[in-house]
């Protein structure tokens, strides 16, 4: 039977692809344009942003009305940003949009040329459709970011030790310690983080992005990105994230040998059961966004069987386009033993399945709800073990 | 690579003429791709013995990101690759959004770097009445635009509200008028009335096609003219235009 992919009866959604993008320039001294009738604004400064209330940032939403929409009229949105622009002097302008531009049609690249010739400051078109998931948003602005402000450099051996963090926002990390220790986990190994895009770096790091040995991508946000690098300059990248000491070992020993060999690796969720043995006995569902969900397993199954309850856990994680299907999310609940996730997914717990549900809230599917309960689960101080004993 | 995207009023030919150039890009030893952008799909029926290849958009709704290249692109008569963007139910849905998803497909699946045409012609509905509907002539998928009219009042209004459409574009960086092709109708001073709307638009009429039975005895047989009347008086005036957009670019 074809699967209804727009149906969600009990589960909810993750972040947007504008918030995504607001989140990834959100530091980076550029004003960015959601364009919009409203509404994506509040829920992006309410919901989806953590730094709204401690540091400034240039966000605006065009305000589109119906008649401005239907008539195609660019030249109300390009009044509004260039009189934005003459008060505020942002150092670059980023361009988005949800459903309504996606609908018209709207011509990002060519009202971002307009409003370039205008202002004199480059203008980032990304075209988002307010569809997709942030993942989709965070690197479509970060490439785009990339594509206009560093000039791809080829491997030299002075980056041998340098690394990049790809795909860093809060909208994956939150505010509480994550980034720092993923930066002092990597640090610790002696590499330098040549930039970490986009939490804590400035604009001109953020330029320097090719003087690396290799990217690392932490998030599968930045997973575009990291291709775009890679096919301008050949850099390649790991995917993965240091969720405790021995995933974070594993990890560092892929980057060194990507920037010995220029491959492409990834940690990979490393299933120990077969899908009739995970039936018999159950497993240990992890929910989550790709690479730290794939991560959280691997370091999951890395445990001695009994830290695990003798099962073997596997990661299930949104797409970006269609994101958890419930008709896939119900059996894999409902099978397993133990399910890992937001708490926001315990709805989909029935009639005493799982028999335990660890919550590890997510910033970009519950907001700002459970934030305060976000663990730290980026460095070696994270415990798979303990996480799995609360 | 050469992008050309040809407009004009409904019914004028374009899909005729577009299919026209095709096979004398290809008789040039080009390398052509031809899109067309109508719900109609019926842009290269004749380069596909008169028969519908399914539309890119009936695909991406059956497939979604699972459909490949190969499910959108066909070849057709002479090795011309041929797309039809496709549209909604007749009175439904969003044509225009269709158009830009359409595009939006190929480009994902990095269709030009793969292909690798040396031609690219896109052939699009009647007039620009939406933005959807004015996507080749954006964001670099054209570099000229080219339009069909005759010498009928209708063709001409439509001719002059595309050439503002591009006007308008040009001034966002994008394609530029390439000049009118004049597909005769036959009606009294036609050729007068066209010079005129060049004159206005500040360009040129770059082809005078004949009106020629050849191209509906084709079109019969489920063919298109250059394929049974390569020789017929239109044909060799295609050949002549081909030329001057190859020169022109």
């Amino acid at each position: 039977m074809k699967k209804d992919y727009q149906t969600h009866v009990f589960t909810s959604t993750y972040t947007a692809d504008v918030s995504g993008v607001c989140s990834a320039m959100y530091e980076l001294g550029g004003m960015s344009v959601l364009h919009d009738p409203s509404g994506c604004n509040s829920t992006y400064s309410t919901h989806d942003e953590p730094r709204w209330y401690d540091s400034d940032s240039l966000m605006f939403v065009s305000g589109l009305d119906e008649i401005t929409a239907v008539m195609g009229d660019d030249s109300v949105l390009i009044r509004d940003v260039v009189k934005a622009v003459e008060d505020l002097h942002p150092r670059f302008i980023t361009l988005c949009g949800a459903s309504i531009p996606h609908i018209i049609a709207f011509d990002y690249r060519g009202v971002a040329y307009l409003i370039e010739k205008e202002c004199h400051i480059p203008v980032l078109p990304v075209p988002t459709d307010g569809l997709k998931s942030y993942v989709s948003g965070v690197d479509l602005a970060f490439r785009a970011f990339v594509e206009r402000f560093c000039d791809p450099l080829e491997y030299q051996e002075d980056f041998r030790d340098r690394i990049n963090l790809l795909g860093v926002t809060p909208l994956d990390f939150s505010v509480n310690q994550n980034v720092a220790m993923m930066r002092k986990t990597f640090e610790d190994a002696g590499f330098i983080i040549n930039c970490c895009m986009a939490m804590g770096d400035s604009f001109e790091q953020m330029t320097h992005a090719y003087r690396a040995g290799c990217n690392v991508v932490v998030s599968s946000a930045g997973r575009k990105t990291a291709r775009f690098m890679n096919r301008t300059a050949g850099m390649p990248y790991v995917e993965g994230l240091p969720v405790g000491p021995q995933i974070a070992s594993a990890l560092i020993s892929m980057i060194r040998e990507t920037i010995r060999d220029r491959k492409v690796r990834r940690i990979e969720a490393d299933a120990a059961m077969d899908s009739a043995e995970l039936s018999r006995t159950g497993g240990i569902l992890v929910i989550g966004e790709e690479i730290f969900a794939k991560s959280l397993t691997a370091a999951v199954n890395g445990l001695p069987p009994k830290q695990r309850d003798e099962a073997a856990a596997y990661a299930m994680w949104p797409d970006p386009e269609e994101g958890i299907a419930e008709e896939d999310l119900i059996p894999a609940v409902r099978k397993a033993k133990i399910v890992i996730a937001d708490p926001l997914y315990k709805v989909v717990c029935r009639e005493g399945a799982p028999e335990r549900f660890i919550a590890f809230p997510h910033e970009a599917y519950s907001g700002r709800i459970f934030r305060k309960e976000i663990p730290v689960f980026a460095g070696t101080e994270f415990s798979a073990a303990s996480m799995l004993n609360r | 690579m050469y992008r050309f995207a040809v407009y004009g009023k409904g019914g004028i030919g374009k899909s005729t003429v577009c299919s026209a150039l095709s096979c004398a890009f290809a008789d040039l030893g080009k390398k052509v791709l031809q899109v067309g952008c109508d719900p109609k799909a019926d842009s290269t029926l004749y380069l596909h013995g008169g028969q519908r290849i399914p539309t890119m958009l009936d695909i991406l709704r059956e497939k979604r990101d699972r459909a490949v290249l190969e499910d959108l692109v066909h070849t057709g008569y002479k090795g011309i690759l041929c797309a039809e963007a496709g549209g909604p139910t007749p009175g439904l849905g969003c044509a225009g959004r269709g158009i830009a998803a359409a595009f939006e497909a190929l480009e994902e699946r990095d269709a030009f770097d793969i292909l690798q045409p040396d031609v690219v012609l896109y052939d699009v509905l009647g007039d620009v009445v939406c933005g959807g509907f004015a996507m080749p002539i954006r964001e670099g998928y054209a570099d000229q635009v080219y339009i069909v009219t005759s010498g009928e009042n209708m063709s001409i209004y439509a001719a002059a509200n595309i050439a503002l459409a591009v006007e308008n574009f040009r001034q966002r960086g994008y394609a530029h008028l390439g000049g009118l092709i004049l597909n005769r109708r036959n009606v009294p001073d036609e050729r007068k009335k066209v010079e005129e709307l060049a004159q206005e638009l500040h360009t040129q009429i770059l082809a005078d096609l004949p009106r020629d039975n050849c191209i509906s005895e084709a079109q019969d047989q489920g063919k298109g003219v250059m394929e049974l009347y390569p020789d017929s008086p239109y044909a060799l005036k295609v050949r002549e235009l081909t030329e001057k957009m190859l020169k022109k670019d």
